[in-house]
């Protein structure tokens, strides 16, 4: 099978995390199905650059964000408003332990949520989160703490380290 | 760790539509056919049509109307050789084949013509057996819907040259967007390519590309255009354009260079095109 095949493969199968990552960016329905497929668009003419196979998915997820991240400085450029709500402030009142999707996007600024998102709902390991955020992995775990201790939230302990 | 925190099972609960998958499927696919065959595709494609069960529209007064149209100072035309249309449910397709009459080379005339109708026809075909897939994966009553729309565009027809624009649009996903130019030579009977423009050995890659980037560069700047050049994040930047690079000449006899979507920029920038200032390219011409 070569890679092309390999991706298509992954994609068929993973199509529903793919629209839910590119909807936690995007946070309306059309916009996360215009990205989802621009990105198989790139993905499938930069195919070349998947140098390991067994990386598909943060390779994947790193087009995702930034075909997202275009998208959104494209739109915040075009409006007054800004569109990310950039200056969310991180608050440490409450107990979150019934932290609901909704209120985890209002609580974390988009460089932590999406950190928590890969680890916590895609069950990625460190490593791939840097190569998906293309940060190094310290940086990661670095925002990975002060996410956890924002949300004040008890995550496993095996979680958090690897 | 426990999925007990509602963020996690509600992220989870999102997921992709009917209308996604079969969008992304259709992506997939359409990738897959550009890099494998479309043209030499056609024979076998047309054969296979004789059994479809498509309505065809052969309609003389159409071509008759189109033919009618006067183009000055010329005794080319260009007119509709036959009309598909097809509607059913959510499922919808319309191709126009143009036909090319009067140019003085027959050979080149008989060899656009035929090209043209085996593109056609094998766009009707892939177009029945999509929709036969599309049933028999999401039943008769499916809400996904396709829909695809071709013909052509005349941009020049005038002493010296035809340029003919056959383009096909994907009308859900709007992934797929092609056009193919084709410019003839009138007064040399000669269908051109790009690097027939220019003298043998004149580096018109590297002077057309530098301007592109630089006007791609400008309309990221001052038009928020949605242009992928180099010092971008993505590795598909554009570099160059190809020797044989999509193109046709205008009726002013300008040079444009054509582009895909998704070819060198964001798909909401659909297909560009670039008029070459005659500047840049006078001295490398023949």
């Amino acid at each position: 099978m070569n890679k092309k095949q390999l991706f298509e493969d992954f994609v068929t199968q993973n199509i529903d995390g793919a629209y839910r990552f590119a909807y936690s960016y995007m946070k309306n329905h059309e916009d996360a199905e215009d990205i989802v497929n621009e990105s198989v668009i790139k993905a499938l003419k930069s195919i070349s650059s998947l140098r390991e196979t067994t990386y598909i998915k943060p390779w994947f997820y790193k087009i995702i964000v930034n075909t997202a991240l275009s998208a959104i400085r494209r739109k915040s450029k075009r409006s007054t408003t800004p569109y990310e709500d950039a200056e969310c402030p991180l608050t440490v009142e409450d107990d979150h332990s019934n932290l609901t999707f909704e209120s985890l996007t209002q609580l974390l600024e988009p460089k932590y949520r999406e950190i928590i998102i890969l680890r916590f709902c895609e069950r990625m390991s460190l490593s791939e989160i840097s190569d998906v955020l293309q940060l190094n992995e310290n940086t990661v775990k670095t925002r990975l703490y002060t996410a956890i201790k924002t949300l004040k939230i008890n995550l496993e302990e095996d979680l958090i380290h690897e | 760790m426990n999925n007990n925190y509602p963020f996690i099972s509600e992220y989870i609960a999102h997921s992709a539509s009917d209308d996604l998958k079969n969008r992304v499927a259709r992506t997939v696919k359409w990738e897959r056919r550009k890099s494998a065959c479309l043209k030499s595709c056609g024979g076998i494609v047309a054969a296979m049509l004789v059994a479809s069960t498509t309505i065809f529209n052969l309609s003389p007064s159409l071509a008759q109307a189109a033919s009618d149209v006067p183009v000055l100072g010329s005794y080319v035309k260009i007119i509709t050789l036959n009309r598909f249309v097809s509607e059913d449910n959510n499922f919808s397709a319309r191709v126009d084949t143009p036909k090319i009459e009067g140019l003085n080379n027959k050979e080149l005339e008989a060899k656009l013509n035929s090209e043209f109708k085996e593109y056609a026809d094998s766009i009707i075909a892939e177009y029945n057996s999509d929709v036969a897939d599309m049933k028999k994966e999401f039943g008769d009553d499916t809400d996904a819907h396709m829909g695809f729309e071709s013909g052509y565009i005349v941009n020049t027809n005038n002493d010296n040259y035809l340029s003919i624009d056959i383009y096909y649009v994907n009308l859900v996903g709007s992934s797929s967007t092609t056009h193919t130019h084709y410019t003839v030579d009138k007064k040399h009977g000669k269908l051109l390519t790009l690097s027939d423009l220019f003298a043998p050995n004149a580096d018109y890659v590297g002077a057309i590309s530098q301007y592109i980037k630089g006007e791609m560069a400008r309309l990221n700047r001052e038009e928020d255009g949605l242009f992928w050049i180099e010092g971008d994040e993505m590795s598909d930047s554009f570099i160059s354009i190809a020797k044989d690079q999509n193109f046709y000449i205008n009726s002013n006899g300008d040079l444009v260079i054509c582009f895909n979507k998704y070819e060198v920029a964001a798909g909401a920038q659909g297909c560009p095109e670039f008029i070459i200032p005659d500047t840049v390219i006078t001295k490398l011409k023949v």
